[in-house]
């Protein structure tokens, strides 16, 4: 492992949900109503895209956490 | 759609400015402890857990998943705006450019993540053991970056559609 990819690792993950927390926290000062209830509304319109969305993170929470005493 | 009231509004901006502050503590102190920690030594425990770190991620993670789910419900009571089940609703454009990079990001790192396990040399290494690295360094902390985490997509992917758990038929 190269401390370059742990920097990329590290700026990447918590790096981008820093922004759209900065991003959400923005939104609420300006009396704009919560992210998550603009992600529901945009995902009642689109249902197939909340399936792979609930997918892809329980893939990626099993994947990354689960196994990773062994080895 | 009803507005928040100034004095909720404060209370959630304070949750999520903690929230942040916190976030930006656990990414200050991995870069520190990347720039300044020794890489060869990466897989050795340094401190015990009560079970296997990996589950005790994976557990956390989930709490705090649902306990954003519950932070959803607070905001909610103070922005109980309708949702309207129709595809007739105009969505804010940036959600979907936003959705569509989480998505992009999430395949890039699962292509990445199956090139790596695939090759035998360990050259490129998987994506896991930057995380198994993390979590050897000091399991404490991050539980609570993965407790953070979780909360905060908790929130923004399973916000509640009513305003009490216990009516969910009441989407107002």
């Amino acid at each position: 492992m190269s401390k370059i990819g742990f920097l990329v690792f590290i700026g990447l993950v918590p790096g981008a949900l820093l922004l759209v927390a900065i991003f959400d926290w923005v939104r609420t000062w300006l009396r704009k109503p919560p992210l998550g209830h603009s992600v529901q509304v945009f995902i009642l319109g689109h249902p197939w895209l909340a399936a792979v969305l609930a997918a892809v993170y329980a893939a990626m929470l099993a994947h990354f956490f689960l196994h990773i005493d062994h080895g | 759609m009803r507005d928040h009231p100034d004095g909720s509004r404060n209370v959630e901006l304070i949750v999520l400015g903690v929230l942040i502050l916190g976030l930006g503590a656990m990414l200050v102190y991995g870069l520190s402890r990347v720039i300044s920690g020794d890489m060869t030594h990466c897989f050795e425990k340094k401190n015990a857990t009560v079970w296997p770190t990996g589950v005790e991620l994976a557990v956390v993670s989930v709490i705090g998943f649902a306990v954003g789910r519950l932070l959803g419900y607070l905001r909610k009571s103070r922005y109980g705006g309708p949702i309207v089940l129709s595809r007739q609703v105009d969505p804010d454009p940036f959600i979907g450019v936003g959705l569509a990079c989480f998505l992009a990001l999430a395949t890039v790192l699962l292509a990445y993540e199956t090139f790596a396990v695939f090759q035998t040399s360990g050259n490129p290494p998987p994506v896991t053991s930057y995380v198994r690295c993390a979590a050897a360094d000091n399991p404490w902390v991050s539980e609570i970056a993965a407790f953070i985490i979780g909360l905060l997509l908790g929130n923004w992917i399973w916000y509640p559609s009513a305003k009490r758990p216990w009516r969910p038929w009441d989407k107002s």
